[in-house]
C-alpha cells in the first residue's frame, strides 16, 4: 500500500463542554500554544506522562520544535500549562454552577453535577486533569492539594448550615474526600463517562457531614430525579 | 488475610522476605528504610535506585540480590509500613478491652496516627505517593484498612454498609492533606475527625460525631 507523505494535522480539539451560551465547543487549536497544549493532553492521555517525549508532542501538533521552546521551557512546562488551562476551566463551571441562587445544598448538587458532566465530556481530559499529574513529580502534591482546597474553600459556606461543623473543624475537607477520591478512582479504571450516573450518591455523600442524613438524603433524590 | 499474600507474592516480595540469609535480612531493613527517606524527599518517579543503594550504604549487587527493580523495593517498602500498622492495631485493639468496639475502633485509630506520626517518610509514602505509582495499591489498601478498622461484631461474610467507601477516601484525603502541608508530626490531632469518618457509615453521624467528641 501506498503512503501519503505524512503531513502534519492540527491535534484534535479538546473538548471541554460549554454552556447554553453558544460559545464554541472546546479548547480550539488557533495558535500554536493551543495546539501544543491540546497535543500534550492526547499524548499524555495515551502514554501516560513519563513515557511522553517533546517529539511526541512536537508530532501530534505539526507544531515545531524551535518554537515549542520559545513558548515552553521543557515537557514539564508545557504540561504544567496544559494541566492550568484544564483545571481553571473545570473551576469556571463548578464556580458558576455553584453562584445559582438557591439553597446550599442545592447549590452544592448544582456544583457537584458540573464537575461531573465537565470531566464526563472527553476521557483524556478527565485523566490528565485528575491522575496523570501524579507522574509530575514531587510539585504533584501540592498541585493536588491547591485543587482540594479551592473545593473545600467552596464548601466552607455550608458550615454555618451545621451543627457538626462546630464539632469538627476540618468538615469540608471530610466531606469532598468522599467525593474527590471517588472520582479520581473511576476515571483512573477509565470509567470518565459514566461518572455523571454517580451524582445521587456523591450528593449525598459530599451533603451528609454537613446537614446530615435526612437532608442529604432529599438532595440524593432530587439528584435522582433531575 | 489471603488477598495479602497473594498481592505480596505477585510482586515477588515474599521470596525476599522469606530468606533465610540474617544479614541479608538486615540489609533489606536497611534498604527499606532509605526507600522511603529517598521517596519521601523526591517523590517515586525521581527516585533512583543508585541513590537508595548510596543511602542504605550496601552495594548494587546486594539491592539486586534482594529486590527485582524499583517497584519490587517500594512495594515492599509499603507492606512493612503495613505490617507495622497492623501490629500496633493489634496491641491497641487488645488494650482496648474485648467488650467495646466502639473503644478498639478508637484505640485502632489512634495506633495508625501514632505510627505515621513517628515514620512520616514511611507515612507519605502510604498515603500521599502511593496514588502516583499506582493507584491499584489504594484499592489493596482500602480493603486491607477497611477490614482492620471497620471489623465489628457482624457475622462473618457481612458485606460493609454502603458508605464505607466513601469513608475511606475521606480519611485517606485528610491524612494526606495534613501531610502534604508539612504536618505529619501533629496527625494525632486527626483523631476526632478519623473516628467520625471510620464510625459514620455504622452508626449513622450522630453516634460518630459523640464518639469523636469522646475521642477529643
Amino acid at each position: 500500500m501506498m503512503t501519503e507523505p505524512e503531513t502534519p494535522s492540527p491535534p484534535e480539539p479538546v473538548r471541554l463542554p460549554r454552556g447554553p451560551h453558544g460559545l464554541p465547543r472546546g479548547l480550539i487549536a488557533q495558535n500554536q500554544r493551543q495546539r501544543l497544549i491540546a497535543a500534550m493532553v492526547r499524548v499524555c492521555a495515551a502514554k501516560g506522562y513519563n513515557e511522553v517525549a517533546v517529539a511526541d508532542v512536537l508530532e501530534a501538533s505539526g507544531v515545531g520544535r524551535e518554537t515549542f521552546y520559545e513558548l515552553f521551557e521543557d515537557k514539564r512546562a508545557c504540561f504544567l500549562a496544559a494541566h492550568a488551562v484544564l483545571v481553571d476551566d473545570l473551576f469556571a463551571a463548578v464556580q458558576k454552577a455553584y453562584e445559582t441562587p438557591g439553597p446550599w445544598p442545592q447549590r452544592v448538587r448544582s456544583a457537584l453535577a458540573a464537575a461531573l458532566n465537565w470531566l464526563a465530556v472527553d476521557d483524556d481530559v478527565a485523566r490528565v486533569t485528575m491522575v496523570e499529574v501524579a507522574g509530575i513529580g514531587p510539585s504533584f502534591a501540592k498541585i493536588f492539594q491547591k485543587s482540594f482546597h479551592r473545593i473545600t474553600a467552596m464548601l466552607d459556606e455550608g458550615r454555618e448550615l451545621s451543627e457538626t461543623a462546630q464539632e469538627l473543624p476540618r468538615i469540608s475537607s471530610i466531606a469532598a474526600g468522599a467525593v474527590f477520591s471517588r472520582i479520581y478512582e473511576e476515571i483512573y479504571l477509565g470509567r470518565s463517562a459514566e461518572l455523571p450516573s454517580l451524582l445521587p450518591t456523591l450528593t449525598f455523600e459530599l451533603l451528609m457531614p454537613f446537614v446530615g442524613v435526612e437532608s442529604a438524603r432529599e438532595e440524593e433524590l432530587r439528584a435522582k430525579a433531575a | 488475610m489471603g488477598n495479602d499474600i497473594e498481592f505480596l507474592s505477585d510482586r515477588g516480595v515474599l521470596a525476599t522476605t522469606l530468606a533465610p540469609d540474617a544479614g541479608l535480612r538486615a540489609r533489606e531493613a536497611k534498604v527499606i528504610k532509605a526507600m522511603a527517606a529517598v521517596c519521601a524527599e523526591r517523590t517515586y518517579a525521581a527516585t533512583s535506585i543508585t541513590e537508595v543503594v548510596r543511602r542504605a550504604g550496601i552495594s548494587s549487587r546486594t539491592f539486586y540480590k534482594l529486590f527485582a527493580g524499583k517497584r519490587a523495593c517500594f512495594d515492599a517498602t509499603l507492606a512493612a509500613f503495613a505490617a507495622e500498622l497492623e501490629s500496633a492495631v493489634e496491641v491497641a485493639r487488645a488494650d482496648a478491652g474485648e467488650d467495646s468496639w466502639l473503644a478498639e475502633v478508637r484505640a485502632s485509630i489512634a495506633a495508625i496516627l501514632a505510627v505515621s506520626a513517628a515514620k512520616p517518610d514511611f507515612a507519605k509514602l502510604a498515603f500521599v505517593e502511593s496514588i502516583g505509582v499506582d493507584p491499584n495499591l489504594i484499592e489493596h489498601y482500602r480493603g486491607a484498612l477497611a477490614a482492620a478498622l471497620m471489623r465489628r461484631p457482624t457475622p462473618p461474610g457481612d458485606r460493609p454498609p454502603p458508605g464505607t467507601r466513601a469513608a475511606f477516601g475521606r480519611a485517606q484525603l485528610l491524612i494526606a492533606d495534613q501531610i502534604t502541608s508539612g504536618r505529619a508530626a501533629e496527625l494525632p490531632e486527626l483523631l476526632p475527625d478519623l473516628v467520625y469518618i471510620a464510625l459514620s457509615p455504622f452508626t449513622g453521624p450522630e453516634e460518630a460525631l459523640r464518639q469523636a467528641q469522646a475521642a477529643r
